[in-house]
């Protein structure tokens, strides 16, 4: 076919077709066309105006690398609005930063894209234009100026902001070869973030993701925060600056959002980058992020610009976990380590504090504090700058005076009133300084002694008022260290800091001292009973005293000058106490002095009547005293001082009537009853009231009371063990077994948790786990007569007749094991003791129990009312 | 045609002396291949400045002394197109390496190498639809020119294939709306597109200026890719 031919009509046209319509038809939409029409444009060609301004290129730092395509929009779209676009910069969950030309006004500017992805969801939309009105409403010049909001295709909104040339913090900080590295100018940069964010609070507005990578920086030092889109409007009630005035109150940005109570803001969800993200930020607790969440992460800044980590460091997880415990301990650590000034160090530590309110109230105040310190900064640079220059001068001069008489008196005149004026200079700073660390450590007094103020009003176990105060002191103590403070303030805090040390110290021997009974007495083997009581003299050494040798004076006045001489009286006497029950109990005597003569200190510290006159009977208990006058025990008991006083008073009340004997044990149970009544959380009194529940054979509630042991305390191994024995004793085997297995699970190595686990097995008849169970006990004793002792000591539940073969015979065995044994001291010490045991289960056995009376029936409710 | 007594390599060579004139009518004339090509490569959004310096790369390339012009054979298969077709692949590739070294020394870690089509078969496809199509409009130009010296016949048909190839008319409703008899205006079309191939070999020769024939076949060919 030839494509020149005349005589073809055009339908069927040929290949010239294509010619012809490449030639004489539309441009082809492939990009061979020059831009699209622009205001300049269609000027130019509706009346010839053509205008083309050209400035020399920015010099500001290269513009930022961006990707050729996005799959944002169509291949086919090269522009948004008046904009001609030149790729993609950067997208984040909601928009996509494409760059863009203004062709009119020949500038390069930056548009943020919704993503189309969340074209149709009203809230994502709503968030878009807050953004754009929130930065578009801030005008400052450490924030992007928004040109534009427009929208695409009538569902796309987007907004022209300038497009920043330059380069992250995040960039320059990690091409710093040392954290120290040109600190001065980072240290600049951070005060431009502060006193930009200083204005978006003033103006309400809380950005919610300060942090390196939204915070670019200039050829020139000029600094911009980008990325407002997780900022939130903050609303009259949630201002932390409290008694503005009503009118001044009003609403300091409007938005689209503005008075509309959809929550910008999902409670309990995560917002922001969580190495600089504050703990209520990171629990998701919304209403609770106010000026001091940003404030937190410019903390966080300022801890990686010091030590070169942010607030929290490591992998993904960690760091979430760290962010959401608040734990910054690392940071403080790195601080600390980094031998910055500490006037600086302590900036941050405030901002990095838990608890919000320890925090500057906004970044306007924490730009003061950064401010003041850059500025004492240049005046000590300027005073030695000074100095240097009067020494110049003053060497210049001397050359000089050699040949000039009369010159040599001007110019010293004049070396002298610039060294005079360095110094004055310097003296001033010098006592500005002094001014401003002392202010800095009063404030940290003030904060220290109201913290101390409330750990002491609070109960000693109270961990988390202790660590407030213990931290406040810590920040204390590093400002007095770090500065020149007036020594009225110096003084004050040495003694607040005394008085804290004191008072901590204290604390941690009382909790120590507790844990140690709830471990160890809750087992009742001869080891755990050596445990406790080494455990005991070592943690009163650790406290500065060794109990084994200090005369009675000074142990009485050691206990009374504790801020709890009560409870520490207490800890003694369960120490005097185990010593008793490893010699009377278990043959074990460790100590030459009697049990009242040991017990002399703390009826020496603790002189309350109550108290006294209870000790009287308790120290009655052991085998050389005398009987124990029930009479003055039910006058204790009736005495208005039992209402307050301690637990543990009250326990030794009840076991001294159980000790007596009395008939129908009604005092002591009564005493038990309202003692827990008055403690119910008590552990240690609780475990005793089971013990003796246990003891006049009322398994169930004593299996009761030991549920609420284990909840109280379930990391004590003792007393999970005891309620598996109870519930044994029950015939509930199966959770007797879930309740051991607990036990073992939390002391593995306790032989013989692992003998209850045996007769609990043979009681359920599974021989295979019984044999496993029998087995690992005998491994963990290294010695079959010890696992024959332990089966010896839980006889006693079973029946009579099995009591008495088995006993006699274990006794038998002991006997021949004596020749077998080695032939020392310790040895023949523990037989010694297996020997008492069984002597004292085979007493045990005979010993007739008397009925059950009425009153120990379950309670009733009128019984609870007692 | 304004510079129907040179061919692309005179003119090429009289760029390269430094005459302004002839640089500008180069480009123009060669400028919306290139352009088309990069775009095609690198993607519609890619970097404005850089995809305009490297327009004046493949320029600069040409003219340079010493050059790719100096080693450029006018026997060569493919001719000019095939030429330019090379110098402007190697300063794409030239450009992409720089770029390449620029992230790789400026990057945050957030940045990947852009998207390159690095399909030669579709790179060559897009640079000669749009050769071919700057060859047709520069055929037309040429035939606009022409009919200005020739009259207002020749202006009427020219305006004649204007209306039938951009604002697709039929030559009967053309015919009604010029209130003109449909059998002639139908002998006018086929003499404007006679008019037409004319101008296109005459550009072609513009290329070819030793061989007609390769002329012809060369016309042949960009029709065909157009088609």
């Amino acid at each position: 076919m030839n494509p020149f031919d005349d005589t073809q009509p055009e339908e069927t046209g040929g290949r010239l077709d294509a010619g012809l319509r490449a030639a004489f038809g539309p441009a082809d939409d492939s990009g061979v066309e020059g831009w699209p029409e622009s205001v300049v444009a269609t000027l130019d060609q509706a009346m010839g105006i053509h205008s083309r301004v050209s400035l020399r290129d920015d010099s500001d730092g290269a513009g930022p690398l961006c990707r050729p395509r996005t799959d944002e929009l169509e291949d086919s779209e090269g522009r948004i609005g008046r904009y001609q676009l030149a790729g993609e910069i950067a997208r984040g969950g909601m928009g996509v930063v494409l760059r863009g030309r203004d062709v009119d006004l020949g500038r390069d500017v930056a548009i943020k894209m919704l993503r189309g992805r969340h074209a149709a969801n009203p809230a994502m939309v709503r968030r878009f234009l807050e953004e754009a009105q929130i930065a578009g409403q801030l005008q400052h010049p450490g924030i992007l100026p928004v040109y534009e909001l427009g929208v695409r295709r009538a569902d796309r909104p987007y907004f022209a902001m300038k497009l920043v040339k330059g380069r992250t913090l995040a960039t320059l900080l990690r091409e710093r070869r040392a954290p120290g590295d040109e600190r001065r100018r980072f240290l600049t940069i951070f005060e431009h973030v502060c006193q930009t964010m200083a204005y978006a609070h003033a103006r309400g507005v809380v950005h919610r993701d300060l942090k390196p990578s939204n915070i670019m920086v200039g050829a020139f030092g000029e600094t911009q925060i980008v990325d407002w889109g997780l900022a939130k409007v903050l609303g009259r009630s949630s201002l932390s600056t409290t008694g503005e005035d009503e009118t001044q109150a009003e609403r300091a940005i409007e938005t689209a959002r503005s008075g509309d109570s959809g929550s910008q803001s999902i409670a309990g969800a995560m917002m922001g980058t969580p190495a600089y993200m504050p703990v209520e930020q990171a629990q998701g607790a919304v209403a609770q992020v106010d000026e001091r969440s940003d404030v937190f992460a410019l903390g966080a800044i300022l801890c990686e610009i010091l030590t070169g980590g942010p607030a929290y460091v490591g992998a993904g997880d960690e760091v979430i976990r760290r962010a959401k415990q608040g734990d910054v301990s690392d940071a403080l650590s790195r601080l600390r380590a980094s031998g910055e000034d500490p006037l600086l160090t302590v900036i941050a530590e405030r901002c990095l504090a838990r608890n919000p309110e320890d925090r500057p109230r906004d970044a306007g105040a924490l730009t003061t504090d950064v401010s003041r310190y850059l500025a004492d900064l240049e005046a000590s640079a300027q005073a030695a700058k000074v100095a240097a220059a009067a020494a110049e001068a003053k060497a210049a001069e001397e050359r000089r005076a050699r040949r000039l008489t009369i010159a040599l008196a001007a110019s010293l005149f004049f070396v002298v009133a610039l060294v005079g004026a360095g110094f004055y200079w310097r003296a001033e700073s010098q006592r500005e300084r002094v001014a401003e660390a002392t202010g800095l450590a009063g404030a940290a007094l003030e904060r220290a002694a109201s913290q101390l103020g409330q750990a002491k009003a609070s109960r000693a176990d109270d961990d988390a008022a202790w660590e407030a105060a213990v931290a406040a002191g810590e920040q204390l103590e590093r400002l007095i260290a770090a500065g020149p403070v007036e020594e009225n303030t110096r003084s004050r805090a040495d003694a607040l800091l005394a008085d804290l040390r004191a008072a901590d110290a204290d604390r941690r021997l009382l909790a120590l001292t507790d844990d140690i009974v709830q471990q160890g007495a809750t087992h009742s083997d001869v080891d755990s009973w050596k445990q406790m009581d080494d455990a005991y003299v070592e943690a009163f050494r650790d406290a500065g005293i060794d109990v084994r040798t200090a005369s009675d004076e000074a142990i009485a006045a050691w206990i009374r000058k504790s801020e709890h001489p009560e409870r520490l009286a207490n800890a003694f006497e369960l120490w005097v106490w185990t010593g008793e029950d490893l010699r009377h109990r278990f043959g074990v005597d460790r100590y030459t002095r009697s049990l009242r003569e040991r017990a002399t200190p703390i009826f020496l510290a603790d002189t309350d009547p109550f108290r006294t006159k209870l000790r009287d009977q308790m120290y009655r208990l052991a085998p050389e005293s005398n009987t124990i006058d029930v009479n003055v025990l039910r006058e204790l008991a009736d005495d208005p001082a039992f209402e307050t006083a301690p637990a543990t008073s009250l326990s030794w009340l009840g076991t001294c009537f159980f000790s007596a004997r009395e008939p129908d044990f009604v005092g002591g149970m009564r005493v038990y009853r309202r003692a827990v009544a008055l403690y119910p959380d008590d552990f240690l009194l609780n475990s005793d009231y089971a013990r003796m529940l246990a003891m006049l054979g009322k398994d169930a509630e004593a299996s009761r009371i030991l549920s609420r042991c284990v909840a109280l305390r379930p990391d004590v191994s003792g007393a999970w063990r005891t309620l598996g024995i109870t519930l044994r004793k029950l015939e509930s085997c199966q959770e007797a077994i879930e309740a051991i297995r607990r036990a073992i699970s939390l002391q593995p190595d306790h032989m013989p948790t692992y003998v209850d686990l045996w007769l609990t097995c043979v009681a359920m008849g599974n021989l295979t786990d019984a044999t496993s169970a029998l087995d690992k006990a005998k491994s963990l004793a290294g010695d079959a007569i010890e696992t024959h002792v332990m089966l010896m000591r839980a006889l006693p539940e079973r029946s009579p007749m099995e009591r008495t073969g088995q006993l006699e015979r274990a006794i038998a065995l002991l006997e021949s094991a004596r020749s077998e044994l080695p032939d020392d001291a310790d040895s023949r010490s523990l037989l010694d003791a297996w020997m008492t045991e069984c002597r004292r289960a085979i007493e045990y056995r005979e010993a007739t129990l008397p009925e059950v009376p009425e009153w120990a029936m379950p309670e009733t409710s009128d019984e609870a009312s007692r | 045609m304004t510079h129907g007594e040179t061919t692309c390599w005179t003119m090429i060579h009289a760029a390269a002396a430094g005459d302004a004139a002839e640089r500008s009518a180069f480009a123009a004339r060669y400028e919306p291949a290139v352009r088309a090509y990069l775009i095609a490569r690198w993607g519609r959004l890619s970097d404005a400045h850089e995809l305009e310096d490297a327009l004046q790369d493949v320029f600069l390339e040409c003219f340079r002394q010493g050059g790719a012009l100096a080693k450029a054979d006018p026997d060569r298969p493919g001719g000019f197109r095939a030429f330019l077709y090379g110098i402007t692949r190697n300063v794409a590739l030239r450009f992409e390496t720089r770029r390449a070294r620029r992230l790789a020394r400026n990057a945050d870690g957030e940045h990947v190498l852009p998207q390159i089509e690095t399909s030669d078969d579709r790179l060559s496809q897009v640079f000669d639809r749009a050769w071919a199509q700057a060859i047709m409009r520069k055929a037309a130009d040429l035939q606009r020119d022409r009919a200005a010296s020739l009259g207002d016949e020749a202006i009427r048909r020219v305006e004649l294939l204007r209306l039938r190839f951009h604002d697709d008319l039929p030559i009967r409703d053309i015919a009604t709306a010029w209130n003109a008899d449909p059998t002639r205006l139908h002998r006018e079309y086929a003499k404007a597109r006679r008019e037409f191939h004319e101008c296109l070999l005459e550009v072609m020769r513009f290329h070819f200026p030793e061989s007609p024939a390769e002329a012809e076949r060369e016309c042949e060919k960009l029709l065909e890719i157009l088609a």
